[in-house]
């Protein structure tokens, strides 16, 4: 018999509650952990110590005068920095920006401040949030090694302990990659569940705004707050947004799920691979039912994932392309150069394939009777900071386009996608297990990982870089 | 040994390195063919346009004489996109490097893109790239019914 990981949020909530603690003392706490070690990570852009501490306060105000505003009053969290927080800039890791602050909170924070969060601080994103190397944040396994990206400052918080959740954006697996490589929990939602409203744009199709948490509690919870309908967004649906902690102690038992192991699913390295082969004989023995899945259409991912994603990324950034193109990295500057002249029948091409994705996706759900899909998160572990080949299947790979291939199919159908720790490779570097559901499915991806993380020891892990969580 | 994933995504490197897929493959001594898609043995050291050529098949009479402007180009491109010919197209105007590389750079400038900041020839390398994943996004493309993928709604009802 297992037990759910109550979560990191669930017990600093509990213990804010039954006055163990203070949230002036747990951000304090979290102000003296980033100092500690983030000059080694860089996790953080910038730390808003004095916010903190004023919204801490009225935290514990609140607490004290028995009005309890929500699951996460009084606890500390990260905001990727290309989400807008009323006070701080929003830099989007590059100079192109101005160090001005915002006037006003993005939808999501605005919801997280609802729910009684206190923001601490802007967490390290890759430039403009395209790539997945986000420097200088560094990976807490091994500082010499990438956190992922392009919120890799969230993932590398997080896993450090510095806060308990940190936001994250997801246009081709920026949430799930970090989430991997750092080894902690990561959730894209489905397309449209949360409000992009007041975060910067890399692809209006493909981005997505999730969690990136020590447990699958944790997503839970912060998905809780923040989903639903926001007129600010269009994007966003009506659709009623489900009690989600409710589904973390159903088990599995009996759930049909399918196992992805071709197309972009293949090759991956062996450590990947033996962990992987672990995580479903695990769910196997908590009574998960397999079947294996091929779908051949998703080997077209790459080719339409960056033919919308150029294209978009050049139209929301024209103006600073023109105007400023060299407070832009040459690669990514080159990336909009081309997206600006690419013929629009290729970005055509590239929204009729992610329908056609969308659709093959649909009919292995459908056709298998599946609740949710599984794969490993990335075929590779963290490649160094500097890497841009990395060895797959005893082949050599692009590092960006490795990570992209797993993660960037349910980018492309909107299909909420969950990763969780599953292990270590040979090196003592993180695995991930993905878990994507149906579309607007999250209880379902949830269920099963809190299954899984509970029936495995992965979320217990720390890496070397890390603080004791208050 | 080289993966089906080993070209770099056009953008997205760690320290914005030289990126294109022909950089990557020329910097292992290996050559792309953009008509035939078989690698083969080249010169690392010779530019993209002299490697463009060298690797190239012989281009037809269409192909040479297409040096007008862009958006002729484009609309060419646009006319066979829907016949599944865009890719071969592409890669066929790619091989004619000069009034290519001559196009590549005036489509940049009507787009106001001018200056040391863009290094046409390295961007229109680079687009080479994505040319040949234009002619995979037409092979998936080609078996799926007429729809609408504008008003794209996850939802699978």
């Amino acid at each position: 018999m297992t037990h759910l990981r109550s979560g990191w949020i669930a017990d600093a909530a509990r213990r804010l509650r039954d006055g163990h603690i203070t949230s002036t003392e747990l951000t304090l706490k979290a102000l003296a952990g980033i100092e500690k070690v983030d000059d080694r990570l860089h996790a953080f852009r910038l730390v808003d110590r004095e916010g903190a501490l004023e919204a801490a306060g009225q935290a514990d105000a609140l607490l004290a005068a028995g009005r309890d505003t929500g699951p996460l009053t009084g606890v500390p969290v990260g905001v990727k920095d290309i989400v807008d927080v009323s006070g701080l800039s929003t830099l989007c890791g590059s100079p192109a920006y101005p160090d001005r602050p915002k006037a006003a909170d993005s939808t999501v924070v605005s919801r997280l401040r609802q729910a009684g969060a206190v923001m601490i601080g802007k967490t390290t994103t890759h430039e403009l949030a395209c790539g997945v190397y986000s420097p200088p944040a560094a990976n807490p396994w091994d500082v010499d090694r990438l956190p992922g990206g392009s919120s890799g400052g969230s993932g590398a918080a997080v896993a450090a302990g510095m806060v308990p959740m940190a936001l994250g954006s997801d246009t081709g697996g920026s949430i799930r990659i970090p989430a991997s490589v750092c080894g902690i929990a990561g959730l894209k939602p489905t397309y449209g569940r949360v409000s992009r409203a007041g975060v910067a744009a890399l692809s209006w199709s493909l981005d997505h705004i999730g969690p990136l948490a020590a447990t699958v509690a944790d997503c839970a919870t912060t998905l809780q707050a923040m989903a639903g309908h926001d007129p600010a967004d269009p994007a966003t649906s009506h659709r009623p947004v489900p009690d989600f902690k409710a589904f973390l102690e159903r088990g599995v038992e009996g759930l049909r799920v399918g196992v992805l192991r071709s197309g972009p699913f293949h090759p991956l390295q062996d450590g990947v691979a033996a962990a992987f082969g672990e995580a479903v004989e695990v769910l196997g023995s908590l009574g998960a039912d397999f079947t294996t899945v091929d779908i051949p259409d998703l080997d077209g991912t790459l080719a339409a994932e960056f033919a919308i994603v150029g294209p978009e990324a050049a139209a929301y950034h024209r103006r600073l392309l023109q105007e400023r193109p060299e407070a832009i990295s040459s690669g990514i500057r080159r990336l909009l150069a081309i997206g600006t002249i690419i013929p629009s029948s290729h970005y055509i091409a590239g929204l009729r394939a992610r329908v056609v994705i969308r659709d093959a996706l649909r009919s292995a759900f459908e056709q298998h009777h599946l609740s949710v899909a599984v794969c490993p998160t990335l075929p590779a572990t963290a490649a160094l900071a500097d890497q841009e080949q990395i060895e797959v299947g005893g082949a050599s790979e692009d590092v960006t386009a490795a990570y992209v291939r797993t993660t960037a199919p349910f980018n492309l159908s909107g299909q909420p996608a969950l990763s969780v720790p599953c292990g270590f490779d040979g090196e003592g570097l993180p695995v991930g297990l993905q878990i994507a559901g149906r579309p607007f499915g999250e209880a379902a991806v949830l269920q099963v990982g809190a299954a899984y993380e509970a029936a495995t020891p992965w979320a217990e892990h720390r890496p070397p870089v890390h603080i004791e969580a208050a | 040994m080289v993966s089906r994933y080993s070209k770099k995504i056009p953008c997205l490197t760690a320290n914005s390195m030289p990126v294109s897929c022909a950089d990557s493959l020329a910097s292992r001594n290996e050559c792309f063919s953009p008509t035939s898609g078989n690698r083969r043995e080249g010169p690392a050291s010779e530019g993209p346009s002299l490697y463009m050529l060298k690797c190239g098949k012989e281009v037809d009479a269409e192909d040479r004489r297409s040096e007008g402007t862009y958006g002729e180009f484009g609309e060419r491109c646009s006319g066979r996109a829907a016949r599944g010919e865009i890719g071969r197209r592409v890669r066929n105007l790619a091989v004619v490097t000069g009034p290519y590389l001559e196009r590549v750079a005036r489509a940049l400038e009507d787009q106001g893109l001018t200056g040391p900041a863009f290094d046409g020839e390295s961007i229109a390398e680079a687009l080479d790239g994505w040319r040949e994943s234009g002619e995979q996004l037409d092979r998936l493309v080609a078996s799926a019914p007429d729809g609408d993928p504008i008003s794209f709604v996850p939802d699978w009802q």
